[in-house]
């Protein structure tokens, strides 16, 4: 599993070390669930976030 | 009284606006001091509006089903110059200069604004227990949550305090108060209803809508609330149909989806009868069953649970760097959400792109879904964890994480899903009933939902 402390000093947030202790559980848990999910994307599958440079196309 | 019932009286002269905003305001009066629904009660304000509405249809000006009648909307959608808190100390001052679409619409539409509705904080969880504000309280058994985050608008309404309140629904949050508290909950499609003005949680799961004591009522609310909003880029310009299904609500012939897997596997056995029940309910009405095997609607959970933590942290970020203006619970999944990787977001939404497609090819052999709305009825307050029996045997689960199974996917699909009564456990706590459509057949959904009600006698009941 990820050093979640580690990962919180590197990105400076500040985040006290016993709320990390706390929130390392369900982190972990994520990672698990997530993790496999990943390798099974087919490399062309796009976002679902989208995008619309004009408002019109916006449907 | 319904919103449809209320109107029918106000045009048949046998009640006014002011008379119907008196009873709403002496109900809350009595009851909100047990049940702390309300964050703010208007009551000036409302009898001000009410008399305006009764002037209005002397003169002959006419708003609609809406007009004169009580509405209460939850505390994170804005009302211009009425606080606006989220349930949370950040906003606890925040007096807003516009109002929100749903609000703006809804008093277009001549409904009377009585106060703002108590919620989680920041609708971040699903019990309303608000470290800031109290702990809403469900009117079947004080003693339990009210479900959340929209929990005082699932508490004013099965209550009897407006016949209409607003929710927003990011992971649940009109569905799981609806359900804990015996109640009408309606998430359209995502797009459906303008989002602009209701305080973000989750930009491209957020979603605003009503909870009401019977079908039709979400529906003629769904006729005033959608619709097309230049001020919310992810806003549908389909044309809005009329969505109240008629007096005859027929589903014959309809092919209702009974999941194999996934969403009847963990269930309460109170809850997995009384859901159960409704199949052979659609079924003496014409309706037929189809088993189904739905998509991993466990990975869809996931990346939606990724997106959600995402999306949250980066939209609260601002408010951080004071750690003290937030409640543990929601402290813990802001912090989550920041330790995420850009690049876990950007493949939680491309996860969620595949399920949709996989989702989207049910519905060539199903017309709609049963599922249980949660699966078990509402958990005392306080309580961390819940035993889910099944028959796979039981096992302890975190309580918000298995209240939101059943809904949380819907949300990343962006499907409109209804959440209605159907079932009380042994120890009179209401059950809910989860009906799932494809995007934009709200129609359909609701037409469903009240041939089911029309069936069954389950909102008939209220809280003592």
């Amino acid at each position: 599993m990820k050093n979640w402390k580690q990962a919180a000093l590197a990105f400076e947030l500040n985040i006290p070390e016993a709320d990390l202790e706390t929130l390392a559980p369900a982190l972990n848990a994520i990672e698990k669930a997530f993790r496999p999910l990943i390798s099974k994307i087919p490399i062309e599958t796009d976002p679902a976030v989208t995008f619309f440079a004009a408002p019109e196309d916006a449907e | 009284m319904t919103i449809l019932e209320a109107a029918a009286a106000l045009r048949a002269g046998k009640i006014s606006s002011v008379e119907l905003i008196g009873e709403s305001l002496d109900r809350i009066a009595r009851m909100n001091p047990r049940l702390n629904a309300f964050i703010t009660v208007l009551e000036d304000h409302a009898r001000a509006r009410a008399a305006e509405r009764d002037a209005e249809l002397a003169r002959g000006i006419d708003r609609g089903p809406f007009h004169g009648i009580p509405v209460a909307h939850k505390d994170l959608l804005l009302t211009k110059g009425v606080r606006t808190t989220a349930g949370s100390k950040i906003f606890a001052d925040y007096f807003p200069d516009h109002d929100a679409t749903v609000v703006e619409k809804l008093a277009d539409a001549g409904a009377v604004l009585v106060g703002k509705l108590g919620l989680h904080e920041l609708a971040y969880g699903i019990s309303s227990t608000n470290p800031h504000y109290g702990a809403v309280r469900n009117p079947w058994n004080r003693e339990c949550i009210p479900g959340g985050s929209s929990g005082g608008s699932g508490v004013a309404v099965a209550s009897g305090m407006v016949p209409l309140a607003t929710g927003s629904d990011t992971g649940g949050s009109i569905r799981v108060p609806a359900s804990f508290c015996g109640t009408v909950g309606l998430k359209a499609t995502y797009g459906r209803v303008s989002r602009y003005g209701a305080l973000p949680l989750a930009f491209t799961l957020d979603h605003v809508g009503p909870l009401t004591q019977t079908v039709r009522d979400a529906a003629v609310t769904l006729n005033a609330i959608a619709g097309y909003d230049p001020h919310d880029d992810s806003s549908s310009r389909r044309p809005v149909p009329d969505y109240v299904p008629s007096a005859h609500a027929n589903v014959r012939g309809l092919r209702v989806g009974m999941p194999e897997n996934y969403y009847l596997e963990r269930l309460d056995p109170e809850v997995d009868t009384a859901v159960r029940a409704m199949f052979h309910t659609a079924e003496q009405l014409g309706a037929h069953v189809v088993p189904v095997r739905v998509p991993d609607i466990a990975a869809l959970n996931t990346a939606a649970m990724v997106i959600l933590s995402s999306e949250a942290s980066a939209a609260l970020e601002p408010h951080l760097a004071h750690r003290e203006n937030f409640g543990a619970d929601v402290l813990m999944r802001l912090d989550q959400g920041r330790l995420l990787a850009a690049t876990d977001y950007v493949n939680a939404q491309r996860i969620r792109r595949l399920l949709i497609g996989d989702f989207n090819a049910l519905w060539s052999h199903v017309d709609c879904l049963f599922t249980a709305t949660t699966p078990f009825a509402a958990p005392k307050i306080g309580e961390d964890t819940v035993t889910v029996h099944s028959k796979g045997g039981s096992t302890v689960e975190d309580v918000r994480a298995a209240t939101t199974w059943y809904m949380r996917g819907i949300n990343a699909l962006g499907i409109p899903a209804l959440s209605i009564p159907c079932g009380f456990t042994n120890s009179g706590l209401p059950i809910g009933l989860q009906i799932v459509t494809a995007a934009f057949d709200e129609q359909r959904l609701l037409t469903i939902g009240a041939a089911l009600e029309d069936a069954t006698d389950f909102h008939l009941r209220h809280p003592a």
